[in-house]
């Protein structure tokens, strides 16, 4: 792998990986939609609908451009970074390159297309949100742990408050968060290295430094007891609950997540959970659980983040009373640590997983980028099985005692239809 | 081809080993015929898939899942390359169909189809089929959790005759092809009675299904397709990537760029065992229902009549296709993926490798025939759900 800052600023990270015939690009800014401001909530991820419009000195938009050269491509916007991908054939790497740099020098926005992304923008909110159990957990559990507008709202966009975005606006927000300093380009796949680095030097290369916006700390103070919020879903069968804790900053170290993680996997995990075993065992009931760390995955943002639980029950088991389980399992892991089998097994599937989604083109191109724009290094995804492997007894036991039920936040889903 | 090894067992198990790629793990995925013929069939298969999935732990080495339908139980399964044996010991014994307990896969899989029936897309799904196919087993995509609860004996041992083991990793595929044969050998053919076929599907029927208060329609169409081995199956692909197969799509700019009528747009082949069938699909919000399925009506026109594929149409999706064999199979999961679903749908998996080859020659011509032929609004039957004053005061996709 080669990492690499251009005069412009703009980081390069390329690896050859040659396991198939395609090359992947992927272009991170160092901006999401916790850069947003409180007028303008969903502002980042229009912005990211808005670059597939291609470039102002280019025919057709970004998708024709990479689509008839045999490439699909895809982009998401999550707390601190926007991400654009795309995966292509071997042999069309350059062409693919050149377009991400003319997009990166000049987008073409304009108001037609502001108005038209801002409908499907609509579209694409009620499709993920007006189903059962939409908008759980996220983004409904954010603004319960959070009290800060940045933490706290909705980053799919406020549809109301995207109906007033002018052009101008996109075009400050283009010149304050879009510019190379603020991006990391990472190619990766059938290609090879120095072929690459000169394509990028002719491309990218050529592109204006512009400066660098100061990076905000989202920092907030971590609830006081049990904060609560409830959400009546008109089309959920069953009641259900989320929560949500705050975790150390991954900056300081990327271990402690990976023993939150598997605290995650010992109550929720594997084949026989100890949240659904126990209560089964104590009332007969089955409850499908899920934990993560994280709000989307596992160190995909920087602080502040959280780990989640969610629970679907049935409603002759209230909510309560799930909850006093999961409060017994973390006091249990919190004194007695995981056993040793429970690593073991979690470090196999976690580690398999891993490789499989890292044979995916599009998911290694994205971590590689991901870890790069957050963390700095991109080098650092082939060390996250050792760090896997690493997690002791202990540290997921420092782990599920941090995980306080007087320092939580709990969103409880009550199902509205009559049933 | 090299690196693949296909081979036909006594017992009537075909598989396809492949050597592939770098990474030291193992691909394998199962399709075994299941049919169910009635809807007490269906919930028995599915429990089984559920007690299948929930009785092995991936930190065991194999991560293994289950997944049946009306046809058949689809099994994916994956290890590091030094568990192959645990792997294919696994598929050995999920070929026995013994469910392990069934108390909780009943509980997880009631669960499971709780939620998934409270999602509009499940109606929306089963209305299609019984208007597609009458009363025909399909036409019943899913059990409900009573069928499922009043399920006593879900042990179903399955047929080796017609299933299909396609096993990847960057191994000799005569060993992985050995070892499997020796894993699976011993398994008896015990076949069931196929379903019957299913019935032709008719052009031009729309159907209202009605959901009060629904703040976003489904818009699901249907019309009948060739199947995949027919030579015209790669200009009708290309066809359809015109059509709706991509963002670069008529359908797409029109509907999505141009309009913000929708968030995604698709067609795609619906490809059900012996009945190909050609599908375009969007959601779109209540008040805007009206004007896109005008926009599809006249996009259908247009493209099937006025304004056929044009060169560059045909240049950018037969490029669009031709790239996405090489990117959408990038992975061995894919890969491996992209056979067993033609494996499920009755089609041989190897005309996957052959299908680059079919794309190359298509010429616009041919593009445009299929267009016409196939294409055409008149065509389509399916489905709207849509709350009732979200639909236009007739029905229909002809302009």
């Amino acid at each position: 792998m080669k990492r690499l800052t251009l005069p412009n600023g703009l980081r390069v990270v390329v690896e050859e990986y040659h396991s198939a015939p395609v090359a992947s690009v992927a272009v991170h800014y160092d901006v999401g939609f916790r850069a947003e401001t409180e007028d303008r909530s969903g502002l980042a991820h229009l912005f990211e609908h808005l670059m597939f419009q291609g470039a102002q000195d280019r025919d057709g938009d970004h998708f024709q451009q990479v689509e008839s050269i045999g490439g699909f491509c895809n982009a998401s916007t999550r707390q601190d970074y926007t991400d654009f991908y795309t995966v292509v054939p071997a042999e069309a790497v350059d062409q693919v390159i050149a377009v991400e740099a003319a997009r990166m020098r000049a987008p073409k926005i304009t108001a037609r297309a502001v108005r038209a992304q801002t409908e499907v923008i609509r579209e694409e909110i009620l499709g993920k949100l007006r189903k059962p159990y939409g908008g759980f957990p996220w983004p409904r559990l954010s603004p319960v742990l959070f009290r800060d507008f940045a933490n706290a709202h909705d980053g799919y966009g406020d549809y109301e408050a995207l109906l007033n975005v002018t052009v101008d606006e996109c075009a400050d927000f283009f010149t304050r968060h879009y510019g190379p300093g603020n991006a990391v380009l990472t190619v990766t796949g059938a290609v090879r290295t120095d072929q690459v680095l000169d394509v990028v030097h002719r491309t990218f290369g050529e592109l204006p430094a512009a400066p660098v916006p100061a990076r905000a700390t989202r920092w907030e103070p971590e609830p006081a007891g049990r904060v609560e919020g409830e959400h009546v879903d008109p089309m959920a069968p069953l009641p259900a609950f989320a929560i949500g804790h705050r975790v150390p900053d991954p900056a300081a170290g990327f271990g402690p997540h990976f023993a939150f993680a598997a605290v995650a996997h010992a109550l929720t995990g594997g084949s026989r959970p100890r949240l659904r075993e126990r209560l089964r065992a104590e009332t007969g009931h089955t409850v499908t659980f899920s934990a993560r760390m994280g709000l989307f995955d596992l160190l995909d943002a920087r602080d502040p983040d959280m780990w989640i639980l969610t629970a679907i029950h049935p409603r002759e088991l209230p909510a309560e009373r799930v909850l006093a389980a999961v409060d017994a399992e973390l006091e249990s892991i919190a004194r007695f640590g995981p056993t040793l089998e429970e690593l073991a097994r979690r470090r196999t599937s976690w580690t398999n997983t891993h490789h499989r989604a890292m044979d995916e083109p599009a998911q290694r191109v994205r971590a590689l980028g991901r870890f790069e724009v957050l963390f700095g290094d991109a080098g650092t995804v082939d060390l996250l099985p050792g760090l896997c492997a690493a997690v002791t007894p202990e540290d997921a036991a420092k782990a599920a005692a941090m995980l306080r039920a007087d320092s939580r936040a709990l969103l409880t889903i009550t199902p509205g239809a009559a049933r | 081809m090299n690196g693949l090894v296909d081979r036909t067992l006594a017992n009537g198990l075909r598989i396809l080993a492949l050597q592939h790629g770098l990474m030291p793990m193992v691909e394998a995925r199962l399709h075994l015929p299941a049919p169910c013929h009635t809807a007490a069939d269906l919930a028995a298969s599915m429990l089984l898939s559920t007690g299948l999935t929930l009785s092995r732990d991936a930190g065991d080495g194999v991560e293994l899942s289950a997944m049946g339908d009306v046809h058949r139980v689809a099994v994916s399964a994956s290890a590091a390359l030094t568990d192959l044996d645990l792997l294919l010991t696994a598929l050995a014994d999920v070929v026995e169909g013994a469910a392990g307990d069934l108390a909780i896969a009943r509980g997880q899989l009631g669960s499971q189809l709780r939620v998934l029936g409270a999602h509009p897309d499940l109606a929306t799904r089963a209305a299609l089929a019984r208007h597609l196919f009458g009363d025909h087993p399909v036409s019943h995509p899913v059990p409900t959790p009573d069928e499922v609860a009043a399920v006593t004996n879900a042990h179903r041992p399955f047929s080796a005759r017609g299933a299909v083991l396609i096993i990847l990793a960057p191994e000799d595929p005569e060993r992985l092809a050995e070892l499997a044969e020796k894993a699976l050998g011993g398994w008896r053919p015990s076949p069931g009675a196929p379903l019957p076929p299913l019935p032709e599907i008719g052009t031009g029927r729309l159907a209202a299904l009605s959901q009060p208060g629904a703040p976003q329609s489904r818009i699901r169409l249907r019309a009948p397709a060739v199947a995949v081995h027919d030579e015209r199956y790669p200009a009708l692909f290309v066809a359809s990537n015109i059509t709706g197969g991509y963002l670069s799509s008529r359908l797409a700019r029109s509907l999505r760029e141009d309009n913000g009528y929708v968030y995604g747009i698709m067609s795609y082949f619906d490809l059900h065992p012996g009945r190909p069938l050609f599908a375009v699909e969007a959601d779109t919000s209540a008040a805007t229902t009206s004007a896109a399925l005008e926009v599809m009506g006249a996009e259908l026109h247009r493209l099937t009549t006025t304004h056929p594929p044009t060169e560059a149409e045909v240049r950018a999706a037969r490029a669009y296709a031709l790239g996405s064999a090489a990117t959408r199979l990038a992975s061995r999961a894919a890969l491996a993926n992209g056979l067993a679903d033609l494996a499920g749908r009755s089609v041989d998996p190897l005309l996957l490798f052959g299908f680059t080859r079919r794309l190359e020659t298509v010429t616009t011509e041919e593009v445009v025939a299929a267009t016409a032929a196939h294409l055409a609004p008149a065509r389509f039957s399916g489905v709207v759900a849509a709350d009732p004053g979200a639909l236009p005061d007739t029905l229909s996709l002809v302009p």
